[in-house]
């Protein structure tokens, strides 16, 4: 029998933020009718690209179960999240499901030893005796590329953004997971640090089977190593689909606006173009009808009046006027 | 015409605190030529000593931040302004936002938060010409936004009203405001956004073309640098290791740690391998002896181990500190 | 924790000159288990001599010695004012990590009570629970005073607890496995430990001043010699006037070093201990 059940199920997750008080409430809506699914057994990197106020960690939070949605539906492997209440529900929920944050250096609290952290998970979770804890620490990191000789003792400060990170995925995996949920994992460290970072991802996904959720703001790297990419802008996921269709042949106008704002490493292709935008953020937020029509090179009527829906085109997903 | 000589700088951090003394040694012997006209490019990952590099050219240097030899020269044609060390004392000349202003990383810590655009602009105004009119003051600063192509608005709100791109953009109209001879950006885009990035980054690129001025751009990220600057200084651990025209730097690079770099670099369209550099950056408490990038350097030599190379002319206009390609090691001690 | 002693002492004069302060204050009121008399006699010393060789504080108008006197009330002021400290510590950081991570109806109830009590006049209550209950003993005054003086800082501590719940490595403790209590008091404690030291020090010499103020006004067991107490006696028997000034002089510099000297402590601890000054010094 296939086994039909899908690891994670996103289905028109909607979050709204009130913010101000009892007499004037302005409210925004950070992720809006948001829904996508991520296959068990068959590990993949699904990477969700955007900008800032995308509203991609948002998501990422709400996936993670800290935030709760104003709508909609998540599920692993079927269960609704929702429902989880009793502590053994949640350590269930918490052994498929780990994150990765994105500034290393708060991911840990720097007044207490690193290592505490790996021998808490480890023995809360119930993965192995005293006994062998040491030696199934020490294989964890080995298999980030770290020593337990370098971490053990050790302070947050004694250790480099990178080596923080690692630690991070080291974590995250001793419960054994089926999916990371990253968000933002490289974007705080330098350009040459990130290429470490961003290969252990595809070894995991190669070599120990977990899928991963990658969020980032960072075209290069997603393209680099994902194989589905999402594009959000302002809440919504506006283009959807296998990286090399989204990237190499973009359908819609703002994945074409991001894909030509990333720099070519290479001197002799310089920008062309010029941009312009609003000078106030919050204007594309409540605008009606679709949110890009403020900017979108090829803006029809429609697009002002009226939110438009999801249309499949050439293997992906689309929420534009243009294709329908 | 060279406007700015750094010769031989070192700058350190000497900290005290409860007995233990610790010198980090961020600028180690720095020389370069930055010249009239010209977009000039610092690369570097972090903690490799490139904003302290700014700190000392912009003549920001307080305890525990000393200058422990060399000397910074800005030459204007009429007048010049003296950065360095005489007879054993810091002497720090002034430099003042007409001729040299600074451009930093994060905007939010640069506006004061509770004061409107119009007044810190009013401020800087009241700082530099202390006879200009309120009238004169506000036909300056509209003129000079409509250069800049930004909407008047802007002037009626408070910093945290506009968006972060648009907060660097102001503090880039403040920074270009009297048409200084050299701008100083210190990582102006490594908080925005990629779309956002692009922008400010023609905008300076615009504003280096019109004026024909010094633009000075500390960034980790080569892609950028790729394309905006002319020439580029890799630094790493407090040295200069490369210097060379953008062109040579990206189709020829010399320096191990720069051939690193440049084949880090992601692409669209291209899925092969990349490596990343091994090793993690050196504590610049506590650097390696003689080459500062022999225990990550896959070339290494004895001689790399015990001696620092010196940074000079391999090829026309190229510049390298590696002893692959020269035998000249720096003289004296660290 | 013993580096952190000589590391302090070496670098930080503050500390130097708070630790031996206190230390020979400690050391004087531990000689008054040696002391010859007892100290709620009186008369058994001719009155009024200033001090002298034999008596070295001099003797005050009820005949009594001053210094075996003081050494009495130092000790009896340690110990209350340390009394007061400890329990409204133990009360406040209960209340403000609890009512801070979890939020909700606890923490509004928590904060209900919290600041129930931040409001309740002290001095009226005091002097109010002073005629009810007539002969009031030094720790019994201790125990009302900390539950007076645990709301000023549960709702610090909360307010501290309310930002690091918000910080990444939180939820990495939550996906680490961690319950609550384990979360508040192993992951917070740190961070909170320079406020509630600093807090500490200042509850103390709020609840000694409040002695003396109380014992000045006679609202307290004048029979105990504390340093309040001491000085009562002092204006009851008019002291100043009379000329008799070592019988106010001796207490009033004693308190004054005393408060000095914890006021230094605080200060140059919770310099030491704050986490951010720690974290800097480590990474330039």
């Amino acid at each position: 029998m296939e086994n039909t059940e899908k690891l994670l199920t996103v289905k028109d997750i909607t979050k709204v933020f009130t913010r101000g008080s009892l007499l004037s409430r302005i409210s925004f809506t950070a992720v809006n009718n948001v829904s996508f699914e991520i296959e068990a057994n068959k590990p993949e990197i699904f990477a969700i690209v955007g900008e800032s106020g995308s509203g991609k960690t948002t998501l990422a939070r709400i996936i993670l179960h800290l935030i709760e949605p104003t709508s909609g539906q998540i599920l692993y492997r079927g269960k609704d999240i929702t429902k989880i209440k009793s502590k053994r529900d949640r350590i269930e929920f918490m052994s498929t499901v780990q994150p990765i944050f994105q500034n290393p250096f708060e991911t840990f609290n720097p007044l207490k030893r690193v290592d505490s952290y790996l021998y808490e998970t480890a023995l809360n979770y119930k993965i192995t005796n005293k006994s062998n804890l040491e030696r199934f620490i020490a294989d964890i990191l080995n298999s980030v590329g770290l020593s337990i000789e370098e971490v053990k003792g050790r302070y947050l400060h004694e250790f480099s953004g990178g080596q923080i990170q690692r630690l991070s995925v080291a974590r995250a995996l001793i419960v054994r997971p089926s999916l990371l949920v990253a968000d933002e994992p490289v974007s705080m460290l330098d350009v040459s640090l990130r290429m470490s970072i961003v290969n252990l991802f595809k070894e995991l996904k190669n070599d120990q089977n977990v899928s991963i959720i990658y969020i980032t703001h960072d075209l290069a790297t997603a393209y680099y190593i994902s194989d589905r990419i999402a594009i959000m802008f302002r809440g919504d996921v506006v283009e959807l689909g296998p990286v090399e269709a989204v990237l190499a042949r973009p359908l819609h106008p703002y994945t074409r606006v991001l894909k030509e704002a990333v720099p070519e490493p290479t001197p002799t292709q310089k920008w062309g173009g010029k941009i312009n935008f609003s000078a106030i953020e919050i204007e594309e937020f409540s605008r009606v009808g679709c949110k890009f029509a403020g900017r979108c090179q090829s803006v029809m009527e429609i697009c002002k009046k009226a939110e438009p829906k999801y249309s499949s085109v050439d293997n992906r997903m689309v929420k534009c006027w243009l294709y329908k | 015409m060279t406007v700015l000589q750094i010769d031989k700088i070192k700058a350190y951090y000497k900290i005290n605190a409860y007995g233990n003394q610790r010198t980090v040694k961020a600028v180690d012997n720095v020389s370069l030529e930055i010249e009239e006209d010209e977009t000039f490019g610092i690369a570097g990952e972090s903690s490799c000593g490139k904003s302290t590099l700014i700190k000392v050219i912009s003549g920001t240097i307080k305890p525990p931040l000393t200058i422990i030899e060399g000397k910074v020269i800005y030459n204007f044609g009429d007048e010049s302004i003296y950065i360095g060390k005489v007879n054993g004392q810091e002497e720090i000349g002034k430099v003042t936002w007409e001729k040299v202003s600074y451009i930093p990383q994060s905007s939010m810590s640069v506006l004061n938060p509770v004061m409107k655009v119009r007044d810190i602009f009013y401020d800087l105004l009241k700082s530099h010409k202390k006879t200009m009119e309120k009238e004169v003051f506000n036909e300056t600063i509209k003129e000079h936004l409509n250069s800049l192509g930004l909407p008047i608005e802007v002037l009626d709100l408070y910093p945290h009203q506009l968006s972060g791109g648009m907060r660097q953009r102001v503090i880039i109209a403040l920074a270009t405001i009297f048409r200084p001879k050299v701008i100083l950006a210190d990582e102006p885009t490594s908080a925005l956004d990629v779309v956002v990035q692009q922008s400010v980054l023609q905008l300076l690129r615009e504003i280096q073309n019109e004026n024909k001025n010094t633009l000075i751009l500390v960034s980790h990220d080569m892609s950028i640098l790729a394309n905006i600057a002319n020439r580029i200084g890799i630094m790493y651990a407090g040295k200069i290791v490369e210097v060379a025209k953008v062109k040579d730097i990206f189709e020829n690079p010399m320096h191990p740690y720069t051939k690193f770099l440049i084949n880090s670099i992601p692409r669209i369209g291209d899925k092969s391998d990349r490596l990343s550099i091994p090793g993690f950056p050196p504590s610049l408490a506590d650097p390696p002896n003689g080459c500062r990038f022999h225990p990550r350097c896959p070339y290494v030599m004895d001689i790399c181990k015990e001696k620092s190379p010196l940074l000079c002319e391999v090829a026309e206009g190229h510049n390298v500190a590696c002893f692959l390609t020269s035998e000249e090691s720096e003289d004296g001690k660290y | 924790m013993f580096n952190i002693i000589k590391d302090l002492f070496k670098f930080d004069g503050r500390f130097r000159f708070s630790i031996i302060t206190l230390l020979c204050i400690i050391l004087f009121s531990l000689l008054s288990f040696w002391s010859p008399y007892d100290p709620s006699s009186s008369y058994y010393v001719p009155s009024n001599i200033p001090p002298s060789a034999k008596y070295l504080f001099g003797t005050n108008s009820r005949g009594q010695d001053i210094f075996w006197m003081m050494t009495f009330a130092i000790k009896n002021s340690l110990i209350f004012g340390i009394i007061t400290a400890l329990l409204s510590r133990i009360l406040s950081i209960f209340v403000g990590l609890i009512s801070g991570y979890k939020g909700g109806i606890i923490d509004k109830v928590l904060m209900s009570i919290n600041d129930s009590f931040i409001v309740l006049p002290l001095l009226p209550i005091l002097i109010l629970l002073k005629f009810i209950i007539g002969r009031m003993e030094l720790t019994t005054l201790a125990l009302v005073m900390a539950v007076f003086g645990w709301s000023w800082d549960a709702r610090l501590i909360r307010s501290q607890v309310l930002s690091l719940r918000e910080r990444d490595f939180t939820y990495t403790s939550v996906f680490s496995g961690m319950g609550t209590l384990k979360i508040t008091f192993k992951e917070y404690f740190p961070f909170i430990i320079p406020i509630v030291l600093a807090t500490t020090v200042n509850n103390m010499l709020w609840s000694l001043g409040m002695e003396i103020t109380l014992a000045i006004l006679g609202l307290s067991t004048v029979e105990i010699p504390t340093i309040g107490t001491t000085i009562y006696w002092a204006n009851q028997h008019q002291a100043l006037i009379s000329g008799i000034w070592w019988w106010l002089t001796f207490p009033v510099i004693i308190s004054i070093f005393l408060f000095l000297a914890l006021y230094l402590l605080s200060v140059s601890l919770s310099e030491y201990l704050d986490p951010r000054l720690r974290i800097q010094q480590a990474r330039v």
